[in-house]
């Protein structure tokens, strides 16, 4: 992947194979934003609306299925951006496949590649011990789907990574503050 | 001249009016092993204004204790902050603040 800007969008620029993994990571972002939290996975549901913060602050059912609906909007408020880059990402042998965003998408791409990572995460149980693979001896130990989901959500973490760096807000300094 | 006796004032305790304003409640940003550092601290300065400063320690808070509180606000300003933070990805919680 590269990544730059080029009048005032962030541009990231993707081979082949990556531009296939973006766009699985896309479809499946887009078929879980649709699902209505009650029915959507219970370990999903755990990770993008976790109902913890609600019931330390005492609120009531219906005060959680309202602010639950509410979290639920705003995901779905982006499908149609989220589509759109979909059908931006072709993949060609030979080519790499463009995407133009505005600081705003970049945001908004950033935060739905999150939620995919946080999804998959869940899903295969993704924890500390697993993000901290340090060899590849520790990598092979896992099950094949559990390595596949942790590749992707490093990939993932690049593609975030790469857009922090571009944003205004250089947010990839903050190492200077940290003792 | 006709007098009427006006109704007795209604008497509004201060208590709840106290309570709306009192900044009497937490945001506390859990650690987890998943959301990227500097992810964490964009998450900060985009929706609690921190500057990258502020942000990295309430990030490293929360990376090395488990936990940070971020704010200390009213009821429905901490409610508000719950809902966009978590909507970043992160787990979060509002609590009363021990006073």
């Amino acid at each position: 992947m590269k990544a730059g800007r080029e009048n005032d969008r962030i541009v990231l620029s993707f081979a082949l194979l990556e531009v296939e993994m973006l766009r699985r990571a896309l479809s499946s972002i887009i078929r879980n934003y649709r699902i209505k939290p009650a029915e959507i996975n219970p370990r999903v549901a755990g990770a993008w609306y976790s109902t913890r913060g609600c019931a330390a602050a005492g609120m009531t059912d219906e005060q959680t299925r309202e602010w639950i609906e509410t979290l639920h909007e705003m995901k779905t408020a982006n499908l149609d951006a989220l589509r759109g880059w979909r059908r931006k990402l072709v993949p060609a042998p030979g080519k790499s496949a463009r995407l133009e965003l505005t600081d705003e998408e970049a945001h908004t791409l950033m935060i739905a590649l999150n939620d995919h990572r946080l999804m998959r995460a869940a899903r295969y149980d993704l924890g500390e011990e697993e993000m901290n693979v340090r060899t590849l001896t520790q990598f092979m130990s896992l099950k094949p789907r559990r390595q596949a989901a942790l590749v992707e959500i490093s990939f993932l973490a690049g593609i975030i990574e790469a857009i922090l760096a571009l944003l205004p807000g250089n947010y990839g300094d903050w190492t200077v503050y940290a003792q | 001249m006709d007098t009427e006796t006006l109704p007795a004032p209604v008497e509004i305790t201060s208590t709840k009016v106290e309570e709306a304003f009192e900044k009497s409640w937490n945001v506390v940003v859990w650690n987890d092993p998943i959301n990227q550092m500097t992810y964490v601290v964009f998450v900060f300065m985009k929706v609690l204004a921190f500057t990258m400063e502020k942000a990295t320690r309430h990030m490293l808070e929360v990376h090395r204790q488990g936990k940070s509180i971020v704010a200390s606000e009213t009821r429905e300003k901490a409610e508000l902050y719950h809902q966009q933070i978590q909507a970043h990805g992160l787990i979060v919680t509002i609590e009363r603040s021990e006073v």
